[in-house]
């Protein structure tokens, strides 16, 4: 049989959804005429020309208060403890919220400008502040729901319902794998728990499963069943495996049509790989010391993100496309939610991250990975400038589904530009508002990725990421 | 024309065009069809095969030869009951010669009530079945498993698709109401079914949007499971490919209109809703269900009794001592602990240390062995064991070790040290003349020095400022901090009730520092030297009195920790009772997993107590005025926005498939009393009605796919444009009415289909001319290769080592998961109740379907729990699959006890095991060449029993385990 009619027959199997081989990631990368499109499944197609090969997404669970980090509203502190301006929009989804004063509550911190691009920051990022020239900012960006649930999904998956793909997994399936011995599309979260949803925040939806994000534990193998739970040696693994692999040959000489078949034993060679990858990914023993302070990991408070940064790092020099780093925990002290002293909290969180991030963009630079890589910054949502009910001693914010500040660095980020704006006191966008899901389709866009057209049929509809619509933001892209 | 609209009206009508004329042919009624005529007529088994052939015979195609009867027995027994056939029944089947043999099998699998717990699952994918409602915290549904069980049994049963359709939609609205009275309650099952339109994930409701989701949810998935139209769809916008215009969506929704869901319990901070009564209604349930709850309340005492008798056998009552434990560190939780008593109030002076490769314990220069040690895993590694050191801690010990009531504090430390290595037996004898002359009766005038060499660390409570040119504090002050002597390390304690009190030992000048419920904590950096060390010792310097009161020195880190303590008796009260069983090898894996479950259970008891109420996720219509709402304005609602309405509707079927927008008619009782019931009823009527063209079509191509691996339409719950020009459309409409008139018994048409010679084909033929027209097996010239579901590789794995637990039925099962992974997305507490015992190996059907959590080994195998209401699963093969089955613990557990069973049955002979192991797992026996080979890779083993347990593990590992032919 002709070898490429049978690789066309077993990858028009793989578009329609049954038989699909997640390993088709290396047999594209074995043809390269994979790249076309059938039924509306489509895998492996670059569509445009962008630097940028791998994303880490940086994700801070509880919804970032926007006035207290990167944007400066001086009004806003001069009302502080008075009750918002009566033309102050507060309405939409914070009309529930209606039934109680709206207090104004200023940012307790002080703004500095900074970089040629004279954007403002809050003192609490004395380390990212020093990168302004290198960040694009969008401001006032909207979701569709002011719960943690739904608007983490939204963020992360383009749905508030649960059952979609995730951002990694719509680029892992856009664009591939280039490191074979490890997955695609790495997790790392808090060490201190999960976020909102649980995996949900990294599955693979409808997609096939080599699209899931596979999480990196803090704890025990950094994969799950990395090493033999038997206990078997390297040695006698591979004895095994060899004798494995001779019975599924002869199981295959009796057989016709033996894509799957040969896939599977291929994934027990790529499994065995990865038990020797995973491990040297995660040996921080060879970073010099200098390295290790310059992403924080030399100080308790900012030693659990900085680890999750650097290791970031060394994932997108292994060629790993996704990196997805989630920082904060449900719910409590953990969580950016803060619903009450918002001052405490900020300080806590900004201070847990700030120093982390800055060195992964310096260390991303100095190694020339900045240049291939975009960094994305979000949360789920943004925060209202004002405390429901009277004033208190340490006074919160609360939900904000209109008001989501994002940054990204890196690959064609045009360094220093800003879309969008707030009002003078952060609560919404200043016309037009940006979706969130214009700023999913810059994010595939800026992968080379025109969401468009990166589509998979399931259950009847061509689904996208950016679902029923999505611009691509091109005020930040160079 | 907004960007939104713009855009979708762009990707709407990109691909499949405008409209088409005329209705489409899922939408028109089906056609009775007279099976035709072909010319190789032998091979007809039933008319299905015609359709089939005919096809077929067009392309110039032939039906393959027919599979032998060890691929049919195989092929049957997973595709009707979801598990293989033991060697017996393979041997029965292939040497029963009768004409009838495979149709007996056939009808006796689809009585056999396994058949209900392979093809339930298919139902629950499109039910989008879960026993948590997702989101955050993802909070329980106590209740859900009953409508699994409901599932269960209506296929065991037979139920008819028709009613099995209106239980599900309208299970409350099954009485008409003739005249006045009270409103009839629903019997128990049809309670029980109306999960079905509850199982949506839910967070934290929003008031009117939420209920616009819902009903909306409700509406789609309805008209995806079982009309296989996407009217979804058609919530935001006209659907572009089908005739479903926005407003035919607001027309169906507004039949779920009038539904009242139960307001949530007190108590429930997810206010998810509360649940109705259903009476256990399955013959022997509800005694099933009395003997649980019995069974579930007597956890705790069980649990106390195995303790005790524990704790006895391992004379851990209140011994006293001193110790060690690593907690999460990467060598795992070990423990340490020495038998010696030392709760004499005598100075006594305790060694921990390490090489780095293993940990040894001296207490007054008795090591371990002498003083009759319990040990666990004695993997050593020093501090570098701990992952990410954050701080120091010393005094009232980790893990609770409470004093006794009302002894108050008698156990004292005077001094900790730190050195970089292991001491010699030089430098212990030095320790031993320090302590004694410092701390001797009388002391000495001028006590000598500690062994300098290597201290890297000194805590000394005769000089707790490390400054000797200062005082130390007033025997009795409290003190708030301790700083060591050699870095400047600072320990601090900020609450002033828990501060330690300094006081002298007794019979003695000097001073010490009494924990009692107190602890001090530093704070470290990285570059504290001796935290990645992976050699070195800790001295601890102490007296104590009373039995049970525990303190020591710990160095923690990001979620572990190792501590070195002293007097840590184990009691009944918590602390090192339960790591000194788990570590203990006095204690069996089976005792030590049965402590584990109870302990767990025992967290479960409440929770476990609330899903044996009568109760079902249920809910009903409202009462109406002046009790409950009345039927609200329908509208649409524009873009979908829950608080854009327009135009008003009224009720009414999708105008695709009737031709027009008018009303539904809604039989209301003849007083008009109850104007919010029947609203349901009549959708489910109109859907479960056998002149409604989707219903039948819908499941029997459903049943097709899952018989033949295709559905005859490819998208399974799309019938519309999208979905293609069915591959058979005359054999699905033969389906459809056919299935209509058995009386919609799905078990009739499974026997139809796995009669047929169309199902009974060879997998394995190959020919150049069908390869060449039909490249992809469209029209089935062959039987298609079938990968395992992810439940029926772990159920036949269970089978195969002997394990399976074949319970029917009953609460969701919570298999052990690799590395307490459950622990990684809990929100308070982790909701899997981990079942090492038989429970926790019943049928994967069973297992807590967590939104947050899918079993990693499941997930691998593309069974996901379900978000969204899925008609089909992937097939995917990844480097994870491999590891979760090859490296991972549950399929390293059962092959051990697969070998355990090849040598119970073949004995010590290598040939009959391989033999045997063959025979257990793939229904056949091995090749000659297999069979030197596996006896080659048996004899060439280092370990002799390993190779067995290798041999099924290769086996459970291979391709023929997980393909059907």
């Amino acid at each position: 049989m002709n070898p490429n009619l049978k690789r066309r027959n077993f990858l028009s199997k793989a578009w329609n959804g049954i038989g699909y081989l997640s390993l088709a990631s290396m047999l594209a990368r074995e043809n390269a005429s994979a790249n076309k499109i059938d039924k509306g499944n489509n895998i492996h197609v670059a569509h445009l020309p962008r630097k940028a090969k791998n994303c880490i997404f940086l994700f801070m669970q509880g919804g970032v208060s926007q006035m207290d980090s990167f944007e400066y509203k001086p009004q806003l502190s001069k009302l502080h403890g008075k009750p918002i301006p009566a033309d102050i929009n507060v309405s939409g989804e914070l009309q529930g919220r209606l039934s109680f004063e709206h207090v104004c509550v200023g940012s307790p911190f002080g703004f500095k400008k900074y970089g040629q691009s004279g954007r403002y920051f809050s003192e609490l990022f004395p380390n990212l502040s020093q990168h302004a020239d290198e960040l694009a900012f969008i401001h006032g960006i909207k979701t569709d729901n002011q719960n943690h649930g739904p608007s983490t999904l939204h963020v992360t998956t383009g749905s508030q319902f649960p059952g979609s793909p995730s951002v990694g997994s719509w680029i892992n399936y856009g664009l591939g794998t280039e490191n074979s011995n490890l997955p695609g599309y790495v997790v790392i979260q808090d060490p201190r728990g999960a976020p909102v949803n649980g995996a949900a925040v990294w599955a693979n939806g409808y997609l096939p499963a080599a699209h899931q994000g596979t999480l990196l534990r803090s704890k025990g193998t950094p994969i799950l069943n990395l090493t033999n739970a038997a206990g078997l040696d390297f040695n006698k693994q591979r004895q095994e495996l060899d004798v494995l692999k001779w019975l599924n040959q002869k199981h295959i000489d009796s057989r016709k049509d033996i894509d799957d078949l040969e896939a599977r034993i291929r994934s027990y060679e790529l499994a065995f790989r990865m038990q020797m990858a995973a491990p040297e990914l995660m040996d921080l023993s060879s970073e010099p010391q200098q390295i290790k302070s310059l992403y924080g990991m030399d100080d308790s408070r900012t030693a659990g993100f900085g680890r999750q940064c650097l290791l970031a790092r060394r994932l997108v020099e292994r060629g790993v496309r996704h990196t997805l780093l989630i920082h904060g925990v449900q719910i409590g002290g953990d969580s950016w939610d803060d619903h009450g002293n918002v001052k405490g909290g900020m300080i806590k969180h900004c201070r847990e991250v700030d120093k982390p991030i800055s060195g992964l963009i310096t260390d991303l630079k100095q190694s020339g990975l900045l240049e291939e890589t975009l960094v994305v910054w979000a949360s789920e949502m943004g925060r209202t400038p004002f405390k429901n009910g009277g004033m208190v001693n340490n006074p919160g914010r609360e939900h904000n589904s209109y008001g989501l500040a994002m940054w990204m660095a890196g690959g064609n980020v045009k360094a220093g530009a800003t879309a969008g704006e707030t009002d003078a006191f952060s609560l919404r966008s200043v016309g037009e508002p940006i979706h969130i899901r214009d700023v999913h389709a810059t994010i595939l866009d800026l992968m080379g990725l025109k969401h468009e057209q990166l589509t998979y049929l399931h259950a009847g509809r061509i689904r996208k990421l950016t679902d029923i619509g999505g611009r691509v933001i091109e005020e930040i892209i160079s | 024309m907004s960007i939104k609209i713009f855009i979708c009206f762009l990707i709407c009508t990109g691909i499949a065009g405008t409209w088409a004329d005329g209705k489409e042919w899922a939408f028109t009624s089906p056609l009775p069809q007279s099976p035709p005529s072909v010319k190789n007529s032998e091979r007809i088994s039933n008319p299905i095969d015609a359709f089939v052939l005919r096809k077929l015979e067009a392309l110039g195609l032939e039906f393959s030869p027919e599979a032998s009867k060890r691929e049919l027995v195989r092929r049957l027994y997973f595709d009707l009951i979801g598990l293989p056939p033991s060697w017996d029944e393979v041997e029965r089947f292939v040497n029963d010669t009768s004409p009838n043999a495979y149709e007996n099998l056939a009808d006796q699998l689809l009585n056999d009530s396994r058949y209900g717990e392979k093809w339930a699952r298919y139902w629950l994918d499109l039910a989008r079945y879960a026993d948590t409602a997702g989101y955050e915290g993802d909070p329980d549904l106590p209740h859900a498993w009953r409508y699994r069980d409901y599932v269960i049994d209506s296929f065991n049963r037979d139920k008819p698709y028709d009613l099995f359709i209106k239980e599900q939609i309208a299970g409350d609205e099954f009485d008409q109401i003739m005249g006045a009275g009270e409103i009839p309650l629903p019997n128990p099952e049809q309670t029980v079914a109306l999960t079905f339109l509850r199982l949506a994930p839910f967070t934290e409701p929003r008031g009117d949007e939420t209920r616009h989701e819902m009903l909306s949810e409700m509406t789609s998935t309805v008209g995806s499971v079982f009309l296989g139209m996407t009217v979804g769809c058609a919530k935001c916008h006209d659907h572009k490919y089908d005739k479903i215009p926005t407003k035919d969506f607001y027309r169906m929704k507004a039949f779920f209109s009038t539904i009242q869901i139960m307001p949530p319990e007190r108590g429930d901070g997810f206010q998810i809703g509360g649940s109705l009564p259903a009476k256990f209604y399955r013959k022997g349930e509800s005694e099933w269900a009395q003997q649980k709850r019995k069974q579930i309340s007597e956890i705790p005492k069980e649990l106390d009794r195995l303790e005790k008798e524990l704790q006895s056998r391992l004379s851990i009552s209140n011994q006293p001592g001193f110790g060690l434990q690593t907690i999460n560190a990467p060598s795992g939780n070990n423990y340490f602990f020495s038998l010696k008593d030392v709760t004499d109030e005598e100075i006594h002076y305790a060694i921990s240390e390490s090489d780095g490769a293993r940990w040894s314990f001296f207490i007054d220069n008795y090591s371990a062995a002498q003083t009759a040690s319990l040990s666990g895993k004695n993997i050593g590694d020093w501090f570098g064991d701990v992952l990410e050191p954050q701080y120091l801690s010393i005094g009232e010990h980790h893990g609770g070790m409470n004093k006794p009531s009302g002894l108050g504090h008698k156990g004292q430390i005077a001094e900790v040290l730190i050195y970089d290595h292991p001491l010699s037996d030089l430098e212990k004898r030095k320790m031993g003349e320090y302590v004694s002359h410092k701390y001797g009766q009388p002391e000495k005038i001028k006590a000598i020095a500690a062994p300098g060499n290597g201290l890297k660390f000194w805590l000394d409570s005769s000089d707790i400022d490390a400054d000797p040119k200062t005082s130390n504090p007033e025997n009795g002050s409290r003190i708030g901090e301790w700083i060591d002597k050699v870095d400047g390390i600072k320990f601090k304690q900020i609450y002033i009730g828990k501060r330690p009190i300094i006081n002298t030992f007794k019979g003695s000048k000097r001073q010490a520092i009494g924990f009692d419920n107190s602890y001090l904590k530093a704070t470290l950096t990285s570059n504290t030297s001796f935290s990645n060390d992976q050699n070195g010792a800790i001295v601890i310097i102490f007296n104590s009195l009373n039995k049970g009161e525990g303190y020591g020195f710990e160095l923690g880190g990001k979620n572990s920790f190792l501590s070195t303590f002293v007097n840590p008796a184990a009691n009944t009260n918590g602390g090192h009772l339960e790591e000194t069983i788990l570590l203990s090898d006095q204690v069996s894996q089976e005792e030590k997993d049965k402590y584990k479950d109870l302990k767990t259970a025992a967290r479960f008891t409440k929770q476990n107590l609330k899903r044996l109420e009568p109760m079902a996720m249920s809910l009903r219509h409202s009462f109406g005025p002046p009790y409950e709402p009345g039927v609200p304005t329908s509208r649409v609602m524009i873009r979908g926005e829950y608080d854009n309405p327009g135009e008003i509707v009224e009720a009414g079927f999708p105008s695709a498939i009737t031709g027009n927008q008018n009303p539904a008619k809604i039989r209301l009782d003849p007083f008009k009393r109850w104007p919010t019931r029947s609203r349901r009823m009549a959708l489910a009527q109109w859907i479960a009605n056998k002149e409604n063209p989707l219903t039948a079509r819908v499941m029997m191509n459903r049943l097709w796919l899952w018989h033949f691996g295709q559905g005859i339409v490819k998208t399974p719950s799309d019938f519309g444009q999208l979905g293609g020009t069915p591959s058979h459309p005359d054999l699905l409409d033969w389906l459809a009415l056919e299935f209509i008139q058995s009386n919609w018994s799905l078990k009739k048409m499974h026997k139809l289909m796995v009669m047929s010679s169309t199902y009974r084909q060879s997998s394995m033929h190959g020919s150049l001319m069908a390869e060449k027209v039909d490249p992809e097996n469209k029209f089935l010239w062959k039987f298609r290769r079938k990968r395992l579901e992810a439940e029926a590789v772990r159920d036949s794995v269970l089978f195969v080592s002997g394990r399976l637990n074949s319970e029917l039925f009953g609460l969701p099962i919570f298999p052990p998961l690799p590395d307490g992974i459950e622990e990684s997305v809990k929100y308070s507490n982790s909701k899997w109740n981990t079942q090492h015992g038989p429970e926790g190996r019943k049928r994967s059907i069973y297992i807590y379907q967590q939104r947050t959590l899918t079993m990693p080994l499941m997930q691998s195998f593309d069974s996901l729990v379900c978000e969204e209401s899925k008609p089909l699963r992937q097939n995917s093969i990844t480097a994870l699959q491999a590891l979760a089955m090859y490296n991972g613990p549950f399929v390293n557990l059962e092959a051990k006890h697969f070998a355990l069973r090849v040598k119970g049955i073949a004995g010590n002979q290598i040939e009959k095991q391989v033999e045997t192991a063959f025979r257990l797992a793939l229904g056949r026996n091995p090749t000659a060449k297999e069979k030197t080979r596996m006896k080659n890779f048996i004899s060439n083993s280092p370990v002799e029993g390993d190779a067995i347990e290798g041999l099924c593990r290769i086996l459970l590992n291979s391709n023929e385990f997980i393909y059907i032919d």
